[in-house]
């Protein structure tokens, strides 16, 4: 018996692989072009497309598919959109009903639309159902007022996906018009070179005349999307992970010491069997997160958070270990070990660090404990 | 495409097992184990009639040889199911090497006297693998089985047996060609442990408790016919139990034991042990997932890898869950576990009876089952191949 990924899966993953590996390091890193530019070459080659439900005008949406890619992204840091964003997009997008929101959809499934999800404004990842943001009605519609922090890929995107506060409370999604008057950026980039920007909205009038989504629904589908969106960067954490472990085997068999390989030395040898290890278990963790983002909201959550303390630290200590196999080379931004650390060490901390998603399992209202909560079945993704 | 989780046809599984743990096993059978683990078979053995009765013995054996044929996901389930209920181990080298490798090695007269017998209970065994100096270079091992006519004749010693005072039989690796390269002049005989020239000397580990023992071999004689399969094959038969056997030194059903203890243990303890609880929690249901996709085949091409990743990871999450109970435990587990001091002081928690022997037990699962540093460089071997 063989668990191995379908035809079709191995075939997309490979083109994504190729797409991956033909983009060349830039010791730079990004800027905002090149970032949308890397964003158009997946999107258009099917990755966004494949984060969007049949029904929704995509062509998978199942987690599993998404993770499949993901670590396919993560594997090229510095080349690759951060796929958490079009996940994020994808489930935002889908609970539109008015036309407009479906003609994006059908663009982003396209490839052809780059929209950037404005939902953080600081702090608690996962407090972020009670925006400062102010949502105000006016005679055809809303707008809306206040500020978003660290918003992925915003300053090309051509359209912004915002959540902000009702007039009457309760958590309000709005699509907004970039280029519309009244929307102010400012662009700087993460550690890793990933392009975001904060955002001032000043009675920024939103796209269409009623929220995509209101109240419980609204809050529902947002922590839906988070939860997806972190299973998503978790998955492209572990392509990192795979990544190095390949790159630290190359170089300790290839890198002499001694009159000899490193790959002599079997206290080298046991480092790169550790982060296996914990690599391979990593994995597990994911699986684990896939099965359980089928089922109810509760479940999902602990799984995603669960997903993330194990996954985040792992991936720090074996890209940490890979970057210092390789030595000074490890370190510096023209050989992409470097990139993997700089990536996983952002991905780390970004929508919440290990930390922050332990006291997350603690706190009441998520079961963390896992032996009753029903694993649903989960297809494959066998290693690259 | 291969599904990997639990179905509702195994969540129906599950039930019925947890059923069938609720309602045959019993309670004090349950609490020995719970206490100390190292059961003799006159407790178990009266369990493993009824679990022959139900079809369930031999877990991992397929329908042909009579075992229950059960999915990957089943045999996870029964694993964890019966560790949690506290159902006790029981002929591990019977039901977990000699069956398997007698059904895919033995002649058709061993299969026929064998297989029965250990599924009935009514032969248990040992291993006798290791020798003084031969630990994790098992290859090195010195014991010789000569021929003599119609017989063989074996001598030598063999050391941290498991049961062997308990055992009726040895399933022991012995040296029967000395012309050839270690590990191909090896065989597999079945020696009966009360075969003049057998001596067990019972070793006291830091357990406290003596389950372990030396089997010193002074010239026992045992037919040609106690040789499993065929001489000098010894070595293609431990390495097929390695594989056929791979997520043998997984212990789910020893892990989600000590969860469920520590979640009991643990309650109204402060935050920074509770923190560590959801942070095991985690690896072990990593761990859970790692094993099931052994189970499944997935990554044959990394099969060693995997395998051999589960064995070290076990071990270390045992060693650490067994850390976290005595902590939890407090005073309490200082005490030895002889039942002495919980019947005298007022002081000592009973349900801390045996918990630090515990521990101090599964300190050794580390080195054995192949030494976590020899599962490293198999790990290595098999990615840089």
């Amino acid at each position: 018996m063989n668990v191995m990924p379908s035809y079709e899966q191995e075939e997309f993953r490979t083109g994504v692989r190729r797409l991956a590996d033909a983009a060349p390091l830039e010791p730079g890193g990004f800027d905002a072009a090149r970032y949308a530019a890397a964003w158009s070459r997946f999107a258009e080659a099917g990755v966004a497309g494949l984060c969007l439900a049949p029904v929704m005008g995509g062509f998978s949406g199942a987690a599993e598919d998404v993770a499949l890619i993901a670590a396919e992204l993560g594997r090229a840091p510095g080349a690759t959109p951060r796929i958490e964003t079009m996940v994020l997009a994808a489930v935002l997008l889908s609970s539109g009903a008015e036309p407009a929101i479906a003609r994006l959809r059908e663009k982003f499934a396209a490839g052809q639309s780059q929209p950037a999800v404005a939902w953080f404004e600081g702090g608690d990842p996962y407090g972020q159902d009670m925006p400062q943001v102010q949502a105000t009605r006016t005679d055809d519609g809303f707008t809306l007022t206040g500020r978003k922090m660290a918003v992925i890929g915003a300053t090309t995107a051509d359209c912004l996906i915002v959540t902000a506060q009702l007039p009457a409370r309760g958590l309000g999604l709005f699509v907004v018009d970039p280029a519309a008057a009244r929307v102010d950026m400012r662009g700087y980039r993460l550690s890793d070179t990933t392009p975001v920007a904060d955002i001032v909205f000043h009675d920024t009038p939103a796209l269409t005349d009623r929220p995509i989504a209101e109240g419980e629904h609204a809050r529902a589908i947002l922590h839906k999307a988070l939860d997806h969106a972190l299973i998503a960067q978790c998955a492209a954490t572990l392509g990192g992970m795979d990544r190095a472990i390949n790159l630290s085997i190359e170089h300790l068999k290839t890198r002499q010491q001694f009159g000899r390989p490193l790959a002599d030395f079997q206290a080298l040898q046991h480092r790169v069997a550790d982060m296996f290890i914990a690599t391979n278990d990593a994995r597990s963790i994911l699986y684990a997160a896939i099965a359980a983002s089928r089922g109810d909201a509760v479940p999902r959550a602990a799984a995603a958070s669960r997903c993330k303390v194990k996954i985040s630290t792992s991936a720090r200590s074996v890209i940490g270990d890979a970057l210092h196999l390789h030595g000074g080379i490890g370190i510096t931004t023209e050989y992409p070990v470097g990139h993997l650390y700089r990536r996983a060490m952002v991905d780390s901390l970004l929508m919440g660090d290990a930390d922050y998603h332990l006291a997350r399992l603690e706190a009441g209202g998520v079961d963390w404990r896992m032996d009753e909560q029903p694993a649903g079945v989960v297809e494959c993704l066998a290693r690259a | 495409m291969q599904k990997l989780g639990y179905s509702a046809e195994d969540f129906a599984f599950r039930e019925e097992v947890r059923t069938f743990l609720r309602e045959q096993l019993p309670p004090e059978l349950a609490a020995l184990e719970a206490q100390h683990s190292h059961l003799k078979r006159r407790d178990t053995d009266p369990w493993q009639k009824l679990l022959a009765a139900r079809g369930w013995a031999v877990p991992n054996w397929p329908k042909a040889n009579g075992g229950p044929d059960w999915t990957a996901v089943q045999r996870h389930i029964w694993d964890v199911e019966y560790g949690r209920a506290n159902a006790p181990e029981y002929n591990i080298i019977g039901v977990g090497m000699v069956g398997p490798v007698i059904a895919e090695f033995g002649s058709d007269a061993q299969k026929a006297y064998f297989l029965q017998a250990i599924i009935k209970g009514d032969l248990h065994f040992c291993q006798g693998f290791s020798e003084p100096g031969a630990g994790s270079d098992l290859a090195s091992l010195k014991t010789r089985a000569l021929r003599d006519g119609e017989d063989y004749v074996v001598t030598g010693q063999k050391i941290w047996t498991s049961h062997a005072a308990d055992a009726d039989m040895m399933i022991c690796l012995a040296r029967t060609n000395m012309e050839v390269k270690p590990q191909a002049g090896l065989s597999m005989i079945l020696l009966p442990m009360d075969a003049p020239g057998i001596t067990v000397r019972p070793i006291r580990s830091i357990d406290g408790i003596e389950s372990i023992n030396e089997v010193f071999l002074d010239e026992v004689r045992v037919p040609a016919s106690a040789v499993i399969g065929e001489a000098d094959m010894g070595w293609t038969y431990a390495k097929f139990l390695l594989t056929a056997e791979r997520t043998h030194n997984a212990y789910l059903g020893m892990l989600h034991r000590y969860l469920d203890r520590l979640r009991i243990a643990t309650a109204g303890l402060g935050p920074a042990i509770r923190r560590r609880l959801v942070q095991l929690e985690i690896d072990v249901e990593a761990h859970d997932w790692s094993v099931l996709r052994v189970r499944l085949g997935e990554d044959e091409r990394l099969g060693g890898a995997s395998a051999s990743a589960l064995k070290v990871t076990a071990s270390e999450l045992l060693i650490r869950a067994g850390m976290m109970e005595v902590e939890a435990l407090g005073p309490s587990a200082l005490v030895e576990a002889d039942g002495q001091a919980s019947a005298l002081s007022n002081w000592v928690d009973r349900g801390a009876d045996g918990k630090m022997s515990q521990l101090l037990y599964w300190r050794a699962a580390t080195i054995f089952g192949g030494a976590n540093e020899i599962q490293r460089s198999i790990i290595w071997n098999t990615l840089a191949r």
